[in-house]
């Protein structure tokens, strides 16, 4: 009987994401159990909502997942938009799927860069920073920020797209379609060791992703077909043609082919929004203090990391009475023991990479 | 046998495929900046933080002290008390604004229905202190003219706003 070892990985660990920690309990190079330990980034975000109007919650949902501002802003405003039964202008709609596809795009372009920097291979976190970039400066001309965007607004957008913003998204489409995909696929796909490192490590079986309430490419990537942008259309989703990106193999590897499908389907729907963007208003009716009935509502969208769900309590008044935020990376982090356990150490760091975590949408 | 040299050779592909990539990179333009020598030009449209207007005729603020910005804001960032000036219009006595609290969020801007307000073109929002961040009426009038294109003070005579008013 060998005495087992117990490690503590982060919060401060350069290869963790953010600030998780993980308690693993190693016996030499085989884990027979990481626990996740979350909270270091708590800010009340639910109960902070619980004192601001409807519109000042906004501002807030753009730092839970600061990765993908856009989407958490998408769910909040669908939610409201719903408990108060109001209409949003064809055109707005399509912005907002616009921005939603480039954040889908822009999250997995930093997902791509971490998971290959988490096997030490560091160019590719380069290049998709890089790439990035430029999706960046597209938010900055349509909303004026970079990170946080504060775009979305309840019964519309803030702002309108003009004929420049259109010139520049399509210009970054033909360069990631026909440049950067093909770079990343030769940088990492084909890649011996990359296959190596992924395929057959990290895996999770179907039943598991029921188990454990795994959503978006987590659960994609264990051949579960489930993709809210096809099961349950919102917006105007159901006006666009893509494939949902599907794969079986259950592995790190699997989830990455998900992944990068995606950017390409991103990509596609991006061009068919661009291309039938309806003439209009940006910002439909809205009264000019929001009181909802009371009652309450559930939505849900695809966030680029799985389910994002927003349960709004109402009392009546301009405040919500209660917000829950269905975050997908807190779901989906609960995976991590089942999903390493007796595998080694060094499968464990690429296997929590491939959940795809932002702290800040974990502790909220 | 064969399996595991294919398998090598493999790898030594993929690395030399790898390399390929990177290699044609030297034979591009860098695309980083060197900042602070080199400085991007913002977008149009570019939030920095808020700012107060200047009415260029009279050189007062347009603003009226109504407070829809400061009841907007979610964080309570705005701070501001008014006060009657001497042809009757109401002035801000005091306007602050704490950028330790500021989301940036535009909602204020949104808020104000006498379009006094308007967000900056500042990225470099930094300070030694905390002090440095709490602006007040003067800083946040002078950055306001410098987006209209206006130096603050303006050399117009306006009425004295520092005189003592009637509070709000
Ligand atoms: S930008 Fe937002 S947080 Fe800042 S002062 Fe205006 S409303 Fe408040
Ligand atoms: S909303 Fe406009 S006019 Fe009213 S206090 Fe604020 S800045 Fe002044």
């Amino acid at each position: 009987m060998t005495d087992t070892m117990h490690l503590n990985m982060g919060p401060q660990h350069p290869s963790t994401h953010g600030v998780l920690r993980l308690m693993v309990e190693v016996d030499g190079e085989r884990i027979l159990s990481a626990k996740p330990d979350i909270g270091y980034l708590h800010r009340c975000f639910e109960k902070t909502a619980e004192g601001l109007t409807y519109p000042q919650v906004l501002p807030y949902t753009d730092r839970t997942d600061y990765v993908a501002a856009m989407t958490n802003e998408f769910a909040y405003v669908l939610a409201a938009e719903k408990l108060l039964g109001l209409e949003v202008p064809a055109r707005a709609q399509f912005i907002r799927v616009i921005m939603a596809e480039l954040q889908r795009m822009a999250n997995h372009l930093v997902w791509f860069g971490t998971f290959a920097l988490d096997m030490a291979a560091v160019t590719p976190f380069l290049y998709a920073f890089r790439d990035r970039e430029k999706i960046l400066d597209l938010f900055e001309r349509a909303s004026g920020a970079r990170l946080t965007y504060s775009y979305y607004r309840i019964g519309g957008v803030r702002k309108d797209i003009d004929a420049e913003f259109v010139r520049m998204a399509r210009e970054f489409l033909d360069y990631f379609e026909n440049q950067v995909l093909p770079e990343y696929h030769r940088l990492l796909t084909g890649n011996r060791i990359f296959e190596l490192r992924t395929q057959g490590t990290g895996y999770i079986s179907p039943e598991q992703v029921f188990a454990y309430g795994l959503s978006g490419p987590m659960a994609r990537g264990s051949g579960v077909a489930w993709d809210i942008r096809k099961n349950e259309p919102y917006s105007s989703y159901d006006r666009f043609d893509f494939e949902m990106a599907l794969a079986t193999g259950g592995d790190n590897y699997a989830r990455y082919t998900v992944r990068i499908k995606e950017m390409a389907e991103s990509a596609r729907i991006i061009r068919q929004a661009l291309d039938g963007l309806p003439e209009g208003e940006v910002m439909g009716k809205v009264p000019r203090v929001l009181k909802p009935p009371a009652g309450e509502v559930y939505v849900r969208i695809e966030a680029p990391k799985g389910e994002l769900g927003v349960f709004i309590v109402s009392d009546g008044s301009t405040k919500p009475y209660r917000l829950k935020w269905r975050a997908p990376s807190f779901s989906n982090l609960q995976v991590t023991e089942a999903a390493t356990r007796g595998e080694k150490v060094a499968d464990l760091v690429v296997t929590v990479g491939s959940i795809d975590v932002v702290l800040g949408e974990v502790d909220r | 046998m064969s399996s595991i040299i294919a398998d090598i050779l493999r790898s030594a592909n993929s690395i030399v495929q790898g390399h390929l990539v990177t290699i044609r990179e030297f034979f591009q333009k860098p695309v980083t900046e060197q900042y602070p020598d080199e400085r991007l030009p913002r977008m149009e449209g570019y939030r920095g933080h808020p700012t107060l207007l200047v009415e260029p005729e009279t050189g007062r603020p347009k603003c009226t002290a109504c407070g829809a910005c400061a009841r907007a804001c979610p964080n309570n960032a705005i701070e501001l008390e008014g006060m009657k000036a001497e042809d009757g219009r109401r002035l801000p006595a005091k306007y602050r604004l704490d950028m330790t609290r500021c989301l940036v969020c535009n909602l204020c801007v949104e808020a104000c229905p006498f379009d006094a307000l308007a967000m900056s073109r500042e990225y470099e929002l930094v300070s030694w202190d905390r002090e440095g961040l709490i602006l007040d009426m003067p800083d946040l009038l002078r950055a306001g003219a410098k987006e209209q294109g206006l130096t603050y003070p303006l050399p117009v005579k306006a009425p004295v706003v520092e005189k003592e008013g009637e509070k709000a």
